[in-house]
């Protein structure tokens, strides 16, 4: 029994599309929202300290915690509202033994329901609600157009015990009105997402409920997946001869589709530099094409005249997973990162890139402009953007679409950070920062949350205007489930990343460049002001 | 292998997707004259033809074969038409470099790489680095997915002057702009180990350096042809007529045979000049049951006017007497075409030409009188067009003193080899 939490959670600001149809419900009643939260706030100890609210409501908010085995009376006033109802559609135990519960009741957001398992309790004003027209036909007599809004979703965090059901019942006299068996889903974390996005909040709250009831459970799952596929072994295949020391190693995951494979090495069979100085790992990370790279891998590099490594990990892992699965099984002291769908236009960039980094030991990690095929920019460097609608920071690239000519920037210039479509970077310092962070489902920002590692430490990130490559841009990903999936994967990235990073990115989409846009060596630079790019020649203008 | 300080004394290895001893398209036909030209130039020390060769109720071996001595046979078939990749390209590279060995060329001069695959450029460049490459363009392949004709896809196939990654999907909605890229990117990486390229037509070289072919790497040579003696201009009809037209070719949709028909029919309702067609067309047979359908109803129904002779396919050695009786070719092709060998024959025979004046056919018969050009897919412009040509023997005469002469397969080696040589500076 909790009653402190619970009180909480009924003084918790009430979202107003909540309090909407709780104001309905209490009108006539002489009770009001602010009533109901002021009665919350002292503590609700007592049923006495309650009377007034379960006179209005018909029921203790709260109260009926302490009730379940001295029943309050219910005043005749109650009988006026309809008996409050409810379903538990999901219920789902996490691998960190939190509990996710999914389901309707109404009145929508009610403080009369409360959900309860195995020694934890939560309020339904704790819960998100969530969309679901279906129950305007039988419900909407009773309870109004708002029962539309009837769905929730809630976390009873970690218990002590694991609970064996879930119960869905009434505050006052703790009368169950739906009770399921918890379900169990371990290191699945991509089904655990399907599953919980299936439940339709609306967008404006959507991104504090996945900070305080999806992404806790996402993470845990994510965990407990990561622990299981460290112990499956890493598989190389090498076909060609790569260089005895390659100076620098191209890491290139391929998911879903590998046909571009033939397309980079065709560009590589013409780079002296690559065939020369740089061994290249494909990283497969989709066990769907496995066997047909590898039935074609001899004649490709055969016919390009091309060595490349296959390596695989046994399992989809991720962008970050399948980067840092190749990263370490790389050998040169400079790592190229690179999506597959990216393809060189012209030799000779790889080798810019690394003689770049040399040159700059403060930048941490560069990326090439990179053009989509119809000769738009695709990458002059990423800006945090603040979204109004989602309430979250997202990666925005500044210029994106327009023509070349629009980006000015010309040489080595900080950026607030880079694509991780192609970056170069010091494996050394990669392997130190402890790789991609593996955190994010699937995969999104991972690059941006190296570029701030990189920062933390005070290494730059920077953009080269001079280097251009075509980004076939999120070909690759078409095949990853609906967009509003994809959709909502993103946002919950989102929260993460901004959990993790919210103060740095606040002060870096502010103005607050490190350098001032500008690398050594005197190049001329462009400097981010308010996720705008702004072009200058001198960077004297880049100090915002 | 090292190209010898001299000019003369070059060894020529000259390949084509077709021998014309089995395919008589214009492309395999142009390539093996220059063969035999090449071969006897002086300068040449030694030339070989390779065709790819498909044989019937047989995949591809990616053998290469004697034929006769100089030329071979190369078992051979692509896998990939979108990207022109070939059948098993390791066991063909392999197959291929060897004879490169043993050819040891110092020019290679490849006619298509249809049929055999666009990697074998680059075995050209790894197996004889030193060698020069060069390719004639035949047709629009590179440029266009849609057979190379640059005609759009869909009712109507209207003329296509461009391509572009908008275009090519609009054509192709089942394909990416991202995949067009890919194909456009693909074709041209490949292309980058060839020294040289040459057009056939001005309007085909225009065609490749708008899309990316450098303007000083491709030049226009006319395909040279064999010659033989011109046929005998026919007695005039009554009142000196000249009033019999002849259609050669292929009986397909891009040829224009549905509008020669049409056009045809409507100088029967119109009386103005009794005019004569003879069809001389094959492959009929392997058209879209509609368009057989279309066409053999329209024969049908000239037949028994007495106005049109409904001849089969001819061979290279009867196309001589197939003219007997022509007073004019007809070309009406609702595509750009490139050089066609229609009308370097009819030239050849002194014949004069009307044609469709768009493309290839304006370039070629461009020393015609202005009634010989016509506006494309009009069966009206051309029966007019007909009409008045039949009706006027000045004209006829006139046109026959305006056709160029022909250009021999020797000219047009002698202007190859001069290109390469340029190339090489």
């Amino acid at each position: 029994m909790n009653i402190k939490r619970l009180a909480k959670a009924v003084f918790k600001l009430l979202p107003e599309f909540i309090q909407t149809p709780l104001r309905r419900a209490f009108a006539g009643h002489g009770i009001t929202p602010a009533r109901a939260k002021r009665a919350a706030k002292k503590d609700l100890v007592t049923v006495a300290d309650t009377a007034d609210l379960a006179a209005g409501a018909g029921a203790g908010a709260g109260a009926g915690r302490a009730a379940v085995s001295q029943p309050v009376p219910e005043p005749e006033a109650a009988a006026r509202l309809p008996a409050p109802r409810g379903h538990l559609d999901m219920v789902i135990r996490c691998p960190d033994d939190s509990v996710i519960v999914v389901g309707w009741a109404l009145p929508s957001g009610s403080p009369l329901l409360m959900v309860e398992g195995a020694g934890t309790t939560a309020c339904l004003t704790d819960s998100f609600s969530s969309y679901r027209p279906d129950l305007t036909g039988p419900f909407g007599g009773e309870f109004g157009p708002m029962a539309a809004y009837g769905g929730f979703i809630l976390r009873l965090p970690r218990q002590t015990t694991a609970p064996a059901s879930v119960a869905l019942s009434l505050a006052s006299s703790g009368r169950i009105i739906h009770s399921v068996k918890a379900e169990q889903i371990g290191a699945q974390p991509i089904e655990l997402a399907r599953r919980l996005f299936s439940v339709d909040t609306p967008p404006h709250l959507l991104t504090e409920r996945f900070s305080t009831t999806d992404l806790p459970a996402i993470a845990a799952a994510m965990k407990e997946n990561e622990r299981i596929v460290e112990t499956y072994p890493v598989e190389r295949w090498q076909f060609g001869e790569a260089p005895v020391a390659p100076a620098t190693s191209l890491i290139i995951p391929l998911y879903a589709r590998w046909d571009f494979v033939e397309h980079q090495l065709l560009a590589f069979s013409r780079d002296a530099d690559i065939l020369s100085r740089c061994e290249i790992i494909y990283v497969v990370d989709d066990p769907n094409i496995l066997p047909h790279f590898l039935a074609q891998a001899r004649e490709l590099s055969e016919l390009y005249g091309v060595a490349f490594t296959i390596v695989w990990g046994q399992v989809n892992r991720g962008y970050a997973g399948a980067n840092n699965l190749g990263a370490g099984q790389a050998r040169g002291d400079k790592l190229i990162l690179m999506n597959s769908d990216v393809i060189p236009d012209a030799p000779g960039w790889a080798a810019t890139l690394t003689d770049l980094l040399d040159a700059n030991p403060g930048f941490g990690v560069i990326a090439p402009r990179l053009m989509f095929p119809d000769g738009g920019i695709q990458h002059a460097g990423m800006a945090f953007q603040w979204d109004a609608r989602l309430q979250v920071w997202l990666n925005d690239h500044p210029l994106l679409g327009l023509p070349r000519e629009a980006d000015p920037t010309v040489g080595l210039s900080e950026r607030q950070a880079v694509t991780g479509a192609c970056m170069v970077l010091r494996r050394r310092e990669f392997e130190e920062l402890g790789r991609f962070d593996t955190g994010y489902l699937i995969g999104d920002f991972e690059d941006s949350d190296l570029c701030l590692k990189y920062r933390e430490r005070g290494l730059l990130p920077g953009y080269c205007a001079d280097v251009e490559l075509t980004h076939l841009e999120r070909q690759s990903l078409r095949s990853a489930g609906d967009p509003g999936f994809r959709q909502k994967v993103t946002i919950l990235n989102a929260v993460r990343h901004q959990e993790r990073w919210g103060a740095t990115i606040a002060r870096l989409a502010g103005g607050g460049l490190t350098s001032g846009g500008l690398a050594g060596g005197g190049l001329a630079g462009a400097g981010l002001k308010g996720g705008r790019l702004l072009g200058q020649d001198d960077g004297k203008e880049n100090r915002p | 292998m090292t190209r010898p300080e001299t000019s003369a004394g070059k060894r020529i290895a000259i390949i084509a997707h077709g021998h014309p001893d089995f395919s008589l398209g214009g492309a395999e036909i142009a390539a093996y004259n220059l063969y035999l030209a090449y071969r006897d130039h002086p300068e040449i020390e030694s030339a070989v033809f390779l065709a790819a060769h498909r044989r019937p109720g047989e995949g591809p071996t990616n053998m290469i074969t004697p034929r006769r001595p100089g030329e071979y046979l190369w078992s051979r078939e692509m896998i990939d038409w979108h990207m022109f990749k070939g059948f098993n390209r390791l066991q063909a590279n392999q197959r291929f470099a060897a004879w490169l060995e043993m050819v040891r060329p110092d020019i290679v001069h490849v006619h298509h790489y249809a049929h055999m695959g666009i990697e074998m450029f680059d075995t050209i460049r790894k197996t004889c680095p030193d060698t020069q490459i060069i390719l004639t363009l035949h047709e629009y392949q590179a440029i266009c997915k849609n057979h190379g004709q640059m005609v759009k896809t869909g009712e109507g196939t209207r003329l296509c002057l461009r391509e572009s990654l908008e275009d090519c999907h609009r054509c192709f909605p089942s394909l990416s702009r991202e995949d067009f890229w890919l194909r456009k990117n693909f074709i041209q990486t490949h292309f980058s180990v060839i020294d040289g390229f040459v057009a056939p037509s001005d309007f085909l070289r225009q065609r490749y350096v708008d899309w990316g072919i450098p303007d000083d790497r491709i030049t226009t040579i006319e395909n040279g042809q064999i010659l033989n003696a011109p046929t005998p201009h026919r007695e005039a009809g009554p009142g000196g007529a000249r009033n019999r037209f002849g259609f050669f070719g292929q009986l397909n949709p891009f040829k224009g045979i549905d509008v020669m028909l049409e056009a045809l029919a409507i100088t029967i309702e119109q009386d103005a000049a009794p005019v004569q067609l003879e069809v001389h067309g094959a492959n009929l047979e392997m058209q879209a049951p509609e368009f057989i359908e279309k066409i053999l109803a329209l024969r049908d129904k000239l037949l028994p006017t007495g106005r049109l002779q409904w001849h089969g396919p001819y061979e290279q050695e009867n196309l001589a007497a197939r003219m007997r009786n022509i007073d004019w070719v007809v070309m009406p092709s609702i595509w750009w075409e490139n050089s066609p060998m229609v009308i370097q024959e009819a030239y050849m025979h002194r014949r004069p030409v009307i044609a469709s004046n768009i493309g290839g056919m304006a370039e070629k018969t461009a020393t015609g009188t202005p009634e010989t050009h016509v506006e494309p897919r009009s069966p009206l412009a051309l029966a007019e067009a007909m009409t008045t040509l039949a009706a006027d023997t000045a004209l006829w005469e006139e046109n026959v003193a305006r056709i160029p002469p022909p250009l021999t397969n020797t000219d047009s080696a002698a202007a190859h080899l001069a290109w390469f040589g340029e190339m090489a500076r």
